[in-house]
């Protein structure tokens, strides 16, 4: 195919700007001349874009005679990020045009006017760059479908952002359909490294895809380093070591002409910013705040800035993670715990543009232990361990809005409609109850034997299934994604302009006149009028920041494997000369040489958590009995063993626990002593009855009624709420606890119900490792310590109590009682 | 309903003895009189009318509750502090069926129901032959029966509107418990009907909040 008009092309306009065509590029180019599927595994700036969109463009270069006007785009590009999607048609549409290739490259998002979508629907582009919603919302219009069956490829970027999510299932149906509207349809995916690279092409691909996998060397070396304090003292093991390491944080500022400073939380994003300019006021102008809930204009204003270089510094959340590359950034540095392998390795990635130069990142630990993950992440990225995404399977909230979505089109054929549904990855095992209850609940509500009186969301009409009032039709649309964004109210400057969002929650709690830190100023709450919050610049000081939902992300599990085997190789005693290290390995880990007086210290009051036993620790303090488990199996995990062992305890003898967990154990805390030796702890995490137990114990603590959040607003059983159009709905709104409540006591056989206890098993507790964990451990003694205080281990626990929950299987109102006793006593001493 | 005894909690307000009851009602026996707030019958019928698969049942459970209350305190008087409706209701709503039965069962029963904001939606022209509709308020002894709380000219008030809530936290426990909040000239009931959702109170020093658990009334302290 080099011998083709179009390659040729390509390869002189390669040479004429001093670049060579890569052989990945090559060989992507020439599978999808063969119309094979293709997943493209490439890191960021590895020239990924153009090895996808230039197939295509070859081809249409092939083709003689001028380009004719299409009936529908030719090509789809579907990115998981508007905010990157209008950068990304500039680069397609610019390497078209320097082909001089006639292509129209249009965009489609949320944000594009009802105008422009009209005229694409009249005058369709050539190629289209949208959303995974977006497709699905082409979907929801009866005229669509001809206008689809004009593609002919469509491509996936970030593809592995996708997989293992909701909005992941919500395009392999939309896929789906693609296919059945346009036979021969190619897809190409392009995805950073992952696990499981070839389950991701086989999802991606379809039931024919018979996908090939690309692989573009990495060329980059990276190197994980981090700032180190030059103590460790006693107690800064939880939460609050990161800002004491401010200083050489500006040295390291300072050194760079531009870097990417990322944090977990926006709430830690907003508590460096302002150390970093209350420290560095010459730089306020060139110090910026990136984060999801800042409004959208200004984050433009603020990539403006980075790709000008005229910025020292942005901080920012998961929002810099992917995207286009800012050329200018010359090092990034990562504040708190790398959470994930592969994570840590994107973001490292980010600087990587002075050539031949190796990809640095500079870790700063919050508090000591997180010193321990720098160098498990190292050991593991050393060894090229990186974490698996895995993808959904038989969502039914999903397929509810689909099913909801192509009635609200062009309507569907129920038996049709199956096969192509059973045709994907997360729906190949659907069976077909699940389906006969999903077509149900669209239909008549869902109850199985009547339906819901004046429920009429879908209906059969002349042998298709389609919604038969407009009016429910346009506000689906409305509804159509997977992404949960309830409770939440954009903050106005008094005198207008908007900041961007803050929860709901947050604001409730703050009366006129409070001060709190938002996108780096301290701002005033003036009013709240409907969905609006208006705040004026603060004239006080306040260090109060907000508290954004979804920030706390687990440490993978094959990061906390890696931690505990970093902790395990350790000796256990510096004062043990036979365990000396050995220079080199200490030299490696400057990380574990600091760490050394905290395992001391742990080893003196406690033990050292090992691979032989499982380490627990028993104490009271004046907030109670405390019982701690170290099995080192990541926060996911630990959730589900601390909510077994709370509810085989509570099952011996009636009590109330308040459950923490983080990435090393967990703790149980109860205002009576806890009972327990050894071998009663070893009994409640014995593996038999695991799925019974947990689903006693998470229908105790409620976990499940908080998962149906975001399956009653993907299902519609609530509505999201919509900014500006707040009056018209607000007569619908309701919580989505109100609405699990309601099924389970008037159509308690409802499936989203059994749905959200599954994902609570599946997702949140990962009831397979859980198992894997308690088989695991059940092999070894359990060592219950009785530490004279908190230990080193035990301390980042306790102080996480703040955001904890209780499980209890004590009466309710036994429960309330003891609350109201204790806010007497509180309210007497006070 | 399961059948349990619930705990009444008895006080003085604005002069009146009244009884607390913790399915969240009011009574005033001296006048044989249920006093509820914030009903939104029809709230489900109108998710359902706008694609919302709620399930049916929730009417007929809350008045089977305002039923169980007349009972065992022989009342004659039922009196709605407003937002007896949800939203505009539509004839075949279930709500309505549910209703009739209800009627049927109490036909002496007097129902005053001060119409709410909600019920302005286009619920006050509704059940005209079953339901007295009341556009500002009523008296009734020494009080002043309305929607929204504040001071009132005719006594002291009993209002609605807020849902009031209060959030128990203590000894790493939580609770959120329907609270009536009294004040100094008026007091908030908590809301009655099962698919309404609360707000938090911030009560001022001097105010008192009883909660609701299920079966008794509590005084919580007030910071």
């Amino acid at each position: 195919m080099s011998g083709s008009n179009g390659a040729s092309r390509v390869e002189r306009w390669f040479a004429s700007r001093g670049w060579s065509v890569h052989p990945f590029q090559r060989e992507t180019w020439a599978l999808h001349a063969a119309g094979r599927a293709a997943l493209v595994n490439a890191p960021t700036g590895s020239g990924k874009t153009l090895a996808a969109w230039l197939g295509p463009v070859i081809e249409a270069l092939d083709e003689p005679g001028p380009v004719a006007a299409p009936t529908g785009p030719r090509v789809l590009w579907i990115t998981p990020l508007r905010a990157l999607a209008a950068d990304l048609r500039g680069h397609l549409q610019s390497a078209a045009d320097a082909l001089g290739l006639a292509w129209r490259v249009e965009l489609r998002t949320g944000d594009t006017a009802s105008s422009v979508r009209a005229r694409q629907r009249a005058k369709p582009p050539h190629a289209l760059v949208t959303t995974p919603e977006s497709l699905s919302v082409l979907l929801s219009y009866a005229e669509s479908g001809p206008w689809l069956a004009a593609v002919r490829t469509v491509v996936v970027d970030e593809w592995h952002e996708l997989l293992g999510s909701k909005r992941g299932v919500q395009l392999e149906l939309a896929l789906a359909r693609l296919r059945a509207l346009s036979p021969g349809l190619r897809t190409l995916g392009l995805s950073a490294t992952i696990a499981n690279l070839a389950e991701a092409a086989r999802v991606l691909a379809g039931p024919a895809g018979d996908p090939a996998i690309v692989r573009a060397p990495d060329p980059r070396d990276t190197r994980i380093d981090s700032i180190r304090p030059s103590t460790i003292e006693r107690f800064p093991w939880a939460g609050h070591l990161g800002l004491r390491l401010l200083a050489p944080v500006l040295e390291s500022l300072e050194a760079a002409a531009t870097t990417l400073l990322f944090t977990n939380t926006r709430s830690q994003a907003e508590t460096w910013y302002r150390a970093i300019v209350d420290a560095r006021p010459e730089w306020l102008d060139r110090v910026a705040i990136h984060h999801g809930s800042i409004a959208r204009d200004v984050r433009a204003r603020i990539e403006d800035g980075l790709r000008a270089g005229a910025l020292k510094c942005v901080v920012c959340t998961s929002s810099l993670d992917l995207g286009v590359d800012f050329a200018t950034v010359e090092q990034v540095l990562q504040v708190g715990s790398p959470k994930g392998i592969a994570r840590l390795l994107q973001r490292a990635g980010r600087s990587q543009h002075r050539p031949g130069a190796a990809s640095r990142v500079l870790c700063v630990p919050t508090h000591a232990l997180e010193l321990a993950e720098v160098a498990a992440a190292r050991r593991a990225a050393l060894d090229g361990r990186v974490e698996a995404r895995r993808p959904l399977v038989r969502c039914l909230d999903v397929l509810a809005q689909h099913l909801v979505t192509l009635a609200a089109g062009p309507g569907f054929a129920a038996d049709a409609l199956l096969r192509e549904v059973r045709g994907t990855h997360a729906y190949a095992t659907l069976s077909d109850e699940e389906w006969a209850w999903t077509l149900d609940f669209v239909t008549r509500g869902g109850q199985a034997l009547s339906a819901y009186p004046q429920y009429r969301r879908v209906a059969l009409v002349d042998g298709l299934y389609r919604v038969p009032e407009p009016r429910l039709a346009r506000l689906h649309r409305t509804q159509i994604g997977t992404i949960t964004s309830d409770g939440t109210l954009e903050l106005r400057w008094v005198g207008g302009g908007s900041l961007g969002t803050i929860e709901e929650a947050f604001v409730a709690r703050q009366k006129p006149g409070d001060a709190f830190v938002f996108a780096g100023r301290v701002v005033q709450l003036v009013r709240v009028r409907g969905m609006v919050g208006y705040v004026r610049l603060a004239t006080k000081r306040s260090r109060a920041t907000p508290r954004w939902s979804g920030g706390r992300m687990p440490l993978s599990t094959e990061l906390a494997d890696a931690l505990l085997d970093v902790l395990a190789s350790r000796p256990a005693s510096s004062t043990d000369p036979a365990s000396a290290p050995d220079a080199a390995v200490v030299d490696a880990e400057p990380e574990l040489r600091l760490l050394r007086p905290l395992f001391d210290l742990q080893a003196r009051w406690s033990r050292l958590p090992s691979h032989r036993e499982l380490l627990a620790e028993r104490l009271r303090t004046r907030h109670g009995h405390h019982l701690f488990v170290y099995p080192f199996a990541g926060r996911a995990v630990h959730e589900g063993l601390a909510t077994l062992v709370a509810h085989r305890l509570s099952r011996e003898r009636p009590a109330t626990f308040t459950l923490s967990f983080n990435d090393y154990g967990f703790e149980l805390l109860s205002p009576e002593p806890i009972g327990i030796d050894a071998q009663g702890l070893a009994r409640a995490l014995a593996p038999d009855g695991l799925v019974d137990a947990l689903v006693a114990a998470v229908n105790v603590s409620e976990v499940a009624r908080r998962q149906f959040r975001d399956i009653a607003r993907i299902a519609g059983l609530v509505l999201q709420g919509l900014p500006g159009r707040a009056k018209t709905t607000r007569q619908l709104q309701a919580s989505s606890g109100l609405v699990y409540d309601v099924l389970v006591r008037y159509d308690p056989d409802n499936r989203l119900v059994a749905q959200a206890t599954r994902e609570v098993l599946e997702g949140q507790l990962e009831a397979a490792r859980l198992r894997e964990c308690l088989e695991n451990l059940a092999g070894r003694p359990v060592a219950l310590v009785e530490p004279p205080r908190l230990t080193p281990l035990a301390f980042p626990l306790w102080a996480e109590a703040l955001q904890s929950q209780v499980v209890s299987t004590e009466d309710w109102e036994t429960r309330v009682l003891r609350m109201v006793e204790t806010l007497e006593r509180a309210a007497g001493d006070a | 309903m399961p059948e349990r005894t619930a705990q009444v909690l008895e006080l003085e307000l604005g002069g009146e003895r009244v009884l607390l009851h913790p399915e969240r009602a009011l009574i005033c026996a001296a006048h044989r009189a249920l006093v509820v707030a914030d009903l939104h019958f029809g709230k489900d019928d109108a998710f359902r009318r706008s694609g919302l698969a709620w399930p049916a049942g929730a009417a007929a459970a809350d008045l089977e509750r305002l039923a169980a209350l007349l009972r065992e305190y022989a009342l004659e008087r039922l009196v709605v502090l407003g937002d007896f409706f949800h939203a505009a209701p539509d004839p075949a709503d279930d709500f309505f069926a549910a209703f009739r039965a209800f009627r049927a069962a109490h036909p002496r029963l007097a129902i005053e129901v001060v119409a709410g904001n909600h019920d302005r939606h286009g619920g006050l022209g509704w059940l005209a032959e079953a339901v007295t509709w009341h556009a500002d308020g009523l008296a009734l002894g020494a009080f002043e029966l309305r929607h929204e709380p504040g001071r009132g000219l005719l006594g002291y008030v009993l209002a609605g509107h807020l849902h009031p809530v209060a959030v128990l936290a203590a000894g790493g426990d939580r609770a959120r418990l329907p609270v009536f909040w009294v004040r100094a000239d008026h007091a908030v009931l908590p809301s009655f009907g099962s698919l309404t959702g609360g707000h938090p109170v911030r009560p001022a020093r001097g105010d008192r909040l009883y909660a609701c658990t299920r079966s008794r009334v509590l005084a919580v302290p007030v910071r």
